[in-house]
This record gives C-alpha cells, sequence and structure tokens, in this order.
C-alpha cells in the first residue's frame, strides 16, 4: 500500500511542477514540447468544456478517462492530477513541516498546527454537494461559463496562479532586476510588458488563496468535499466503483491512526469504515494502519456478483459487465432509498451537459456590456459585425477585441473558464482579467488591454494554452492572417492635423502596411497624416497602443464580433505613389 | 586562463607604452588631414568598417584603455536582418570587437525596443548573438527602472527626459544607426536613433518630434556615429514589408559629426529610391531634424564645411 501512496505522490509532484512552471513562465522561455503535450489537458471541467466546444470526442479524453476511472478505482483525478488539490496539499504539507521543527514547533503556531495535523471523520455533505453538480450543471447549460469558474477547481488554481502569483513572481523579478543593474549588474533581465493585473482580480485572487490555505491547513480537503462539483460528481461515480478502501474489521483495532492521517475526513476509525465518496486515493490511511486491515479490493457491493465466479481470467471482462451495472445505479438494489437520489441527479444533470453544446450554438443572447446595444461608432446604425463591448475612458467607437483564435466573442465568452493562463502566456501581457469590459457575469475573462501594449505579430501565446476551446489553436502563419478588429482613424484628433507637426507613430508600428502615410496640407509642410487600409488591417491595436494622443485616441481598434481574414497589402492599394526622376549619372558613387 | 589575459594584458600595455609617444606625435602634426567624415562605398559591412576606422585614425582614437565603451545599434524590430530593419549584426560584431582591440574595460549594448517583447527582438535582429560572441554584453532597454530624469538645457522643446543610465555620460559612446526609410520622420539614421535612448517616446510625438530628436542631440555625448547602410530600407519603414524593399546598397558612412552623417545618408537614401525606384527620394530639408540639429549647434549640414574622405573599394 506504501507503494501505491508513492505513485500518487510521484504522479502529482511531476503534475503541480509542470503545471506551476506554465503559470510562472515569466520570460516566456518554456521549449515547444510543454505545450504540445500539455498537462492542463488532464485537468477535468476544461477538457469537458472543450469536449463541448470543438465537439471532438479527444478533446474531453480526460472527462471520459476519470469518470470511468471513478467508477472503477474512485476519485483518483483528485490527489494526483486536480491542479487546485494539488496546491492544497502544496501548502498543508509544507506548512506542517515547518512548523514541526524545533524553533517553532513549542510556539502558538506549532501547537496550533499539530491539533490541525489530526484529522476527524466528518459526515458527508450530500446536499450541498449535489446542489453543487447541479449549479455547475446550470451553469453550462445556460453558458454562464465565467460563474463556473468561480468554483471549479481548475479555474480557481488558475486565477491564484495567474492573477496572484505570476504577477508577484515577476514584479519582484523585475525589482531584482532593476536593484542589480542600478549597480551595474546586468544578471537578471526584467520581465516583458507589464505583469501587473487589475486590482480587482487581484484581489480575488488572493482571496482565493488565503481561503484555500486556511481551510486546507485546519481540514485539509474541505473543498473538496463541500463545494467543488468535480469532487462531488466523481464521489458520486466513486460510490458505485469497483474497486475501493475498505477496513477489515477483523484486524482493525480502531486505534485511529488512519483517520488522523486521512486529509479527507472519509476515515471513520471507530466504525470501521470508510466513506469511499469522500475519499480522494490519498493512500495516507493504509500506508500508516499500523495493523495492515486496511487493503484496496474489489467493492463489497459486488462481491456477491463474482462470488460465483472468482476466476481472474474472466476479470476484465466482468469489470465492463459491473461498469454498466453500476450505470444503471439503482437496479442493484430494488429500493430506492434517499440516498440514491443523488446519483439520480447526477445522471439527469450528465444528460442535460451532453444537450447543452446544440443549445449554445442555437441561442441568442442580449449581454449588457458597456454601451451595448447603442449602435456602432455611434451613429445609430445596428452592425452586427462590429463588437458590442465598449471601453470605459476611450472613444465611443472603440470596441473590444477577443484574441486570435477565439473565432468570435460569443465562442470567446461561452468557453473561457478565466483561469488566467493566457493572460500569464501572453509575451506582450496585453490579457489583463476583466472586471466590468465584458460585463461582470464575465469577471475574470481576459480582454485585451492595448494600453498596455499591443498583440505582437509573431506570437500566438494564448491559442497554445487554452485548455477550453475558448481560443483555439492558430498557428503562427493564421494568425498573422487573422482580423480581430479594424483600427478606425480620427483625423480631427490627429497631431499632424491639431499642432501640425509629424507624428505617424501608428504608421511606425502597424506590422502588416495597413497604415499609409499620404502627403498632407502643403507641400512645403512636408506633412503626411495616416490612412488607413481596413481590409489589410488585423486589428493587433499596434496603431492604438502607441498613439499619443490623450484623452481619447486618434486612432482606435474596432473589434469584430466574428473575426475575419484580413487580406495582404498589395502595392497597387497604395494611395501615395511617388514619382522618380532619373538617377543622376556620374561616375562616382557618391552623391554629394 | 588568468595567465594568458595576463600576458595578453602585458604585452598589448606593452606595445602601447612603445607606440604611444608616436601616435602622439602624430596626432599633433597630423589633426588637419584626419577627415570629420569618412564614405565608404562597395564592400561587406565588416571590411568597410575596418578600412573606415583605419582612416578615422584607428579605434584608438578614440577608446583608450580600461574605458567602458556604450555601443547603440538600433534593435527596435522583430526583423531579421535581411530586413534592414536593424543595424547589420555583423557590422555590430566588428566594432565589438575593435573596441576591445583598442583597450575597452568593458562594452555594452543596448535599446529601447519598439514593443513589449525586447528579449525577442534582441535575438531576432542577430545582435544579442554578435555582441554576446564577440565578448559584449547586452543590457535591456525596456524596463523604466533603468532610466534616469536629464535635464537638457540646450532643448527647445525637449528640456528633460528620462535617458537610459548607459547613455548618461559615458566614456565612449559609439551610435550605429541603420538607414532606412521611416513613416514619421521620413529618414531615420543617426540622431533619430537616439530615441531609442529616452524612455518616453509618446511625448516626442506630441511635441513636435523633429524637434525633440534634434533637443535630444544636443544632450547625448557621441563619440563616433558609424551608419550603417550596405542595406537600405527604402520603403514602408521603419518595420519594412519584405527584404525586396531593403536593396543592398553598400555604404557606409564614418563621422564624428551627427548631423553630417545624417546629411550625407539621406542623399544616400535618395539617390537609392531613385536608383531602385522605390520609396520616396527626400531632399534634405525634408528631413527637419537635421535643420534644426543644426540651427542649436550639433554639428553641420554641410559638407562641404568638414573634412569628407570619399573611398570606393570597387575601383
Amino acid at each position: 500500500m506504501k507503494a501505491l501512496r508513492y505513485i500518487r505522490i510521484t504522479v502529482a509532484v511531476a503534475v503541480f511542477a509542470l503545471m506551476c512552471a506554465q503559470f510562472l513562465d515569466i520570460y516566456h522561455a518554456l521549449p515547444k514540447p510543454y505545450y504540445r503535450y500539455d498537462v492542463v489537458a488532464t485537468q477535468f471541467v476544461p477538457s469537458l468544456l472543450k469536449w463541448l466546444a470543438t465537439g471532438a470526442v479527444v478533446s474531453g479524453a480526460a472527462f471520459i478517462t476519470f469518470c470511468v476511472c471513478a467508477l472503477l478505482f474512485g476519485r483518483a483525478y483528485c490527489a494526483s492530477f486536480c491542479a487546485f488539490g494539488l496546491l492544497m496539499d502544496a501548502i498543508r504539507r509544507p506548512f506542517f513541516y515547518l512548523c514541526s521543527r524545533k524553533f517553532l514547533a513549542k510556539s502558538k503556531l506549532g501547537k496550533f498546527a499539530k491539533k490541525c495535523s489530526t484529522m476527524k471523520f466528518k459526515k458527508a455533505r450530500n446536499v450541498l454537494k449535489s446542489c453543487m453538480i447541479a449549479i455547475a450543471a446550470i451553469c453550462i447549460i445556460f453558458g454562464w461559463i465565467a460563474l463556473l469558474g468561480l468554483i471549479d477547481p481548475y479555474a480557481l488554481y488558475g486565477k491564484t496562479m495567474g492573477a496572484v502569483v505570476h504577477p508577484v513572481v515577476a514584479t519582484l523579478c523585475d525589482a531584482t532586476s532593476a536593484m542589480l543593474s542600478s549597480v551595474g549588474l546586468y544578471v537578471i533581465d526584467p520581465v516583458n510588458g507589464n505583469p501587473q493585473v487589475p486590482l480587482a482580480a487581484f484581489a480575488f485572487g488572493l482571496i482565493v488563496l488565503v481561503g484555500i490555505s486556511a481551510a486546507s491547513i485546519i481540514r485539509g480537503r474541505l473543498f473538496c468535499n463541500t463545494l467543488c462539483p468535480v469532487g462531488a460528481l466523481l464521489g458520486f461515480l466513486s460510490k458505485f466503483a469497483l474497486f475501493n478502501l475498505s477496513i477489515d474489521k477483523g484486524k482493525c483495532v480502531s486505534c485511529g491512526m488512519c483517520e488522523r492521517a486521512c486529509k479527507s475526513e472519509c476515515a471513520d476509525a471507530k466504525g470501521k469504515k470508510i466513506d469511499f465518496s469522500k475519499c480522494v486515493l490519498c493512500f495516507n490511511c493504509a500506508a500508516n494502519c499500523p495493523k495492515k486491515a486496511i487493503s484496496y479490493t474489489l467493492n463489497d457491493k459486488y462481491k456477491r456478483i463474482f462470488k460465483a465466479e472468482p476466476a481472474p481470467a474472466m476479470r476484465a471482462e466482468s469489470a465492463i459487465e459491473s461498469a454498466k451495472l453500476s450505470c444503471r445505479g439503482s437496479a442493484l438494489e430494488r429500493k430506492i432509498s434517499r440516498r440514491k437520489f443523488p446519483a439520480i441527479f447526477a445522471g439527469i444533470s450528465a444528460l442535460f451537459i451532453s444537450g447543452a453544446k446544440t443549445d449554445a450554438q442555437e441561442r441568442k443572447r442580449y449581454r449588457g456590456g458597456e454601451g451595448a446595444g447603442k449602435g456602432c461608432a455611434g451613429k445609430g446604425k445596428n452592425c452586427a459585425k462590429i463588437s458590442p463591448y465598449r471601453l470605459a475612458g476611450h472613444r465611443d467607437d472603440k470596441r473590444l477585441t477577443t484574441p486570435p483564435g477565439s473565432k468570435s466573442i460569443e465562442n470567446f465568452l461561452d468557453n473561457c473558464i478565466a483561469c488566467q493562463r493566457c493572460t500569464a502566456a501572453c509575451k506582450a501581457q496585453i490579457l489583463k482579467p476583466s472586471l466590468g469590459q465584458w460585463g461582470l457575469s464575465h469577471f475574470m475573462q481576459p480582454y485585451m488591454d492595448y494600453d498596455q501594449g499591443f498583440c505582437l505579430f509573431d506570437c500566438h501565446n494564448c491559442s497554445k494554452v487554452c485548455p477550453t476551446g475558448a481560443i483555439n489553436f492558430v498557428n503562427l502563419k493564421q494568425k498573422r492572417k487573422i482580423k480581430l478588429g479594424t483600427a478606425v482613424f480620427n483625423e480631427d484628433l490627429c497631431i499632424v492635423k491639431t499642432d501640425g507637426t509629424d507624428c505617424a507613430a501608428c504608421g511606425e508600428h502597424c506590422p502588416v502596411q495597413a497604415i499609409e502615410m499620404v502627403p498632407f496640407g502643403k507641400k512645403s509642410d512636408s506633412l503626411y497624416i495616416p490612412h488607413v487600409h481596413a481590409s489589410v488591417c488585423i486589428g493587433c491595436g499596434a496603431c492604438e497602443s502607441i498613439c499619443p494622443v490623450r484623452p481619447h485616441r486618434a486612432i482606435v481598434v474596432q473589434g469584430l464580433s466574428v473575426h475575419a481574414q484580413a487580406k495582404e497589402f498589395q502595392t497597387s492599394m497604395r494611395v501615395n505613389k511617388p514619382k522618380y526622376d532619373e538617377p543622376a549619372t556620374s561616375n562616382s558613387p557618391f552623391p554629394f | 586562463m588568468q595567465r594568458r589575459e595576463f600576458l595578453k594584458t602585458a604585452a598589448s600595455a606593452g606595445a602601447a607604452a612603445m607606440l604611444a609617444p608616436e601616435n602622439l606625435f602624430a596626432e599633433a602634426t597630423n589633426t588637419g588631414a584626419t577627415p570629420q567624415l569618412v564614405a565608404i562605398y562597395g564592400g561587406e559591412a565588416v571590411e568597410m568598417f575596418k578600412r573606415g576606422i583605419a582612416e578615422m585614425g584607428g579605434m584608438k582614437r578614440f577608446v583608450s584603455k580600461g574605458q567602458t565603451v556604450i555601443v547603440k545599434p538600433n534593435i527596435g524590430w522583430d526583423r531579421t536582418p535581411d530586413f534592414g530593419a536593424n543595424t547589420n549584426p555583423d557590422l555590430v560584431a566588428a566594432v565589438v570587437k575593435e573596441c576591445y582591440e583598442a583597450g575597452a574595460k568593458e562594452v555594452l549594448c543596448f535599446d529601447h525596443t519598439c514593443g513589449n517583447d525586447w528579449d525577442n527582438r534582441y535575438k531576432i535582429s542577430g545582435i544579442e548573438n554578435a555582441v554576446i560572441s564577440s565578448g559584449g554584453k547586452m543590457v535591456a532597454g525596456n524596463s523604466e527602472a533603468m532610466y534616469e530624469e536629464c535635464q537638457i538645457p540646450k532643448g527647445k522643446n525637449l528640456k528633460n527626459a528620462k535617458v537610459h543610465r548607459l547613455a548618461i555620460n559615458p566614456d565612449v559612446f559609439i551610435n550605429i544607426p541603420v538607414l532606412k526609410h521611416h513613416s514619421g520622420a521620413k529618414i531615420t539614421c543617426a540622431m533619430k536613433n537616439y530615441m531609442g535612448c529616452v524612455w518616453d517616446r509618446k511625448w516626442y510625438h506630441t511635441h513636435d518630434m523633429p524637434q525633440c530628436v534634434a533637443d535630444y542631440a544636443t544632450f547625448q555625448k557621441t563619440t563616433l556615429t558609424i551608419v550603417d547602410a550596405y542595406r537600405v530600407m527604402l520603403d514602408y519603414g521603419p518595420i519594412g514589408r519584405s527584404p525586396e524593399y531593403a536593396p543592398i546598397a553598400k555604404y557606409q558612412i564614418l563621422s564624428t559629426d551627427i548631423v553630417a552623417a545624417d546629411a550625407a545618408s539621406v542623399q544616400i537614401f535618395a539617390a537609392m529610391a531613385r536608383l531602385h525606384k522605390k520609396g520616396t527620394p527626400f531632399s534634405l530639408s525634408d528631413i527637419k531634424y537635421i535643420a534644426e540639429a543644426e540651427a542649436l549647434g550639433v554639428g553641420t549640414s554641410d559638407l562641404s564645411k568638414i573634412a569628407v574622405k570619399r573611398i570606393s573599394l570597387t575601383s
């Protein structure tokens, strides 16, 4: 049994390290395999969402695997793969280790830690758990994925890492770099862009982090057996697991070692039983049992069925058989007790979930983003193509964009669980968690903040990392052609017109020649003013981010509701075609 | 390693000691003969630089033993060298090596790049590799902490600015701009390259950019300007559209007068634009910052006033 525990720990450490590496990659230096063999693909809810979004069963591999796994072995996901669960363990274990050291053991903190490290059996809260599954199901059915992101363990992990740990680490690196460089040491590089996130997002992440730290230290996997919808669903499935942990009542002396060590409060030493629906399969109980009374064997429920045919060769078949049986759930026992109610509920919600995808496609929703519905460009016309989302403090015709690969605003908002992975991966650090930009019901779903910089022409990090299908993978060649929006130029605000001086900051930064500088005013002034080739513009925001005019910029990007393809710039599109006099014919190569 | 290094320094010190009096004498008598501007045509970038720096009196004229040299190429854009958007990395490498040979203690290189992915731009331009392989160091320019507030007493619009720490009172400051088209300034070269030394460039754009460029040139100590016109981007600058718009021109200018270097570069640009029928053949008066800088007494744009040496490597 100790071996099983070590295997669990090894897998957990590997998964957690790989996952954190991606969120802490502040220099964006991780090699390709980190994204090609993506560890986040093992996460339960993102995989379900991606399955629903893309319709490809392979995207739902993790969801299917861990559901089947729960039916066979129990909640193997929770203590080995779940990022949030591992974060709790990563806080709990080192905390107790530190508090048990000599210098702390005698202090109040040490005593508190010692008290906390002894767990006690608690009864399962089935009503609460069913409610959480119901909430999750409703969120998926109605497309409130951002709200699902407030209870989904992976999204919560992402929020603490992306909105708290990543910005803090990056800012610290920046500060160290600045300190060292002031004494002439250029050892640590400053990070790209501005890593800081809006205060609301940071505060939320911090609350989650503090809350989960306290909960995990005091009550272990409290979250997993109360608020977590994944834990609840897998818990109900694991009630019918083929194999489970059980206490041999003959060997057990009720010493309580298992109960103390159990981080999910599911081992009952007095009653000599384990509530397997709460068990996260950490194997601490079995490893700690001095009498070796805890074993991982065939579920008692099924022992009757297999009694007649105990041959090992038949096991595989019978496993499938039993899985089928367990799916039917209550068919095994005639009585439909109140306890079975949650299982039926889970079954029904699963049906709803499978129907959610078609719903999402057909559904038309009217969102109340800032100024939504007032028509586009302030002209009262109703343009379906232009994003309805305005940005506070910007021009009326400035509209929000979504990252390349997200296809449309609807697709993005319907599938983004707000895990902040793209905001951490964004090389320019312009993807920021939103507060009200998409409306409050889309809290922390990222938006492209062109005040911070622009979407880099040669970067597609966000599309590489998104685990839910909100941003689909696009390669660099495709990404360079995706039109997120169109630059809208207002000549009356432009410095060239208002001040009569050169500027062209926008034209300078445009990576696709969508902004041409055309002669303006008298020829002797030698002034040039921007002219936008709208069909060429990809909406990357380079022009908007660099435009020096305040309070309202002379050029802003108007996002599209549905992404389009940008045309390539052709020389024939030019407005200003220079004329050439004959080159001077002289023997000297020098014109001066 | 240490012993070898010691031997090297000892040997060079000895050589310097032996040559020093002669050099001093040569300097004293040949002042009039040393050109203020050397224009070279017709070779590879490194080849032209070797010839040019020899004509200018060797790197030892500018770099003394134990000095720290700051090299400021143009690394603004995430473009490969064939776009001509950044300074030729081979030339930068040659300059760094030459500085070390002249006895520099350390050669540092930086630029305030245009975009949030500065490290990417250092790499793609090939300049990071060029500098590091020649023994120099790359310093980041993207963090505000690196910039210090400076007064620009002679400035007309730009009275103060946040300047990169390396650009403030350097021992030796070598400006290695690339000559190319620029949508805002029309042509960017030596003085415009100094926008990569300041933090807040938006301020320039809102306060008459050409004037600010000229203002900053009054402040920046420049030991030597080396204009890389091996490839000249004639249109769609400063990013560039494709290598097709940056034909190989094979020019290089070395000058102690930054305004003269810019003036000569503009004429090369115009000649290339006419020759390749790409871009606009701007005249000297179109490039406003040159006249402004001349008015502020930074240098002269009249090449007849200074000693100019023209060298063609083809004949």
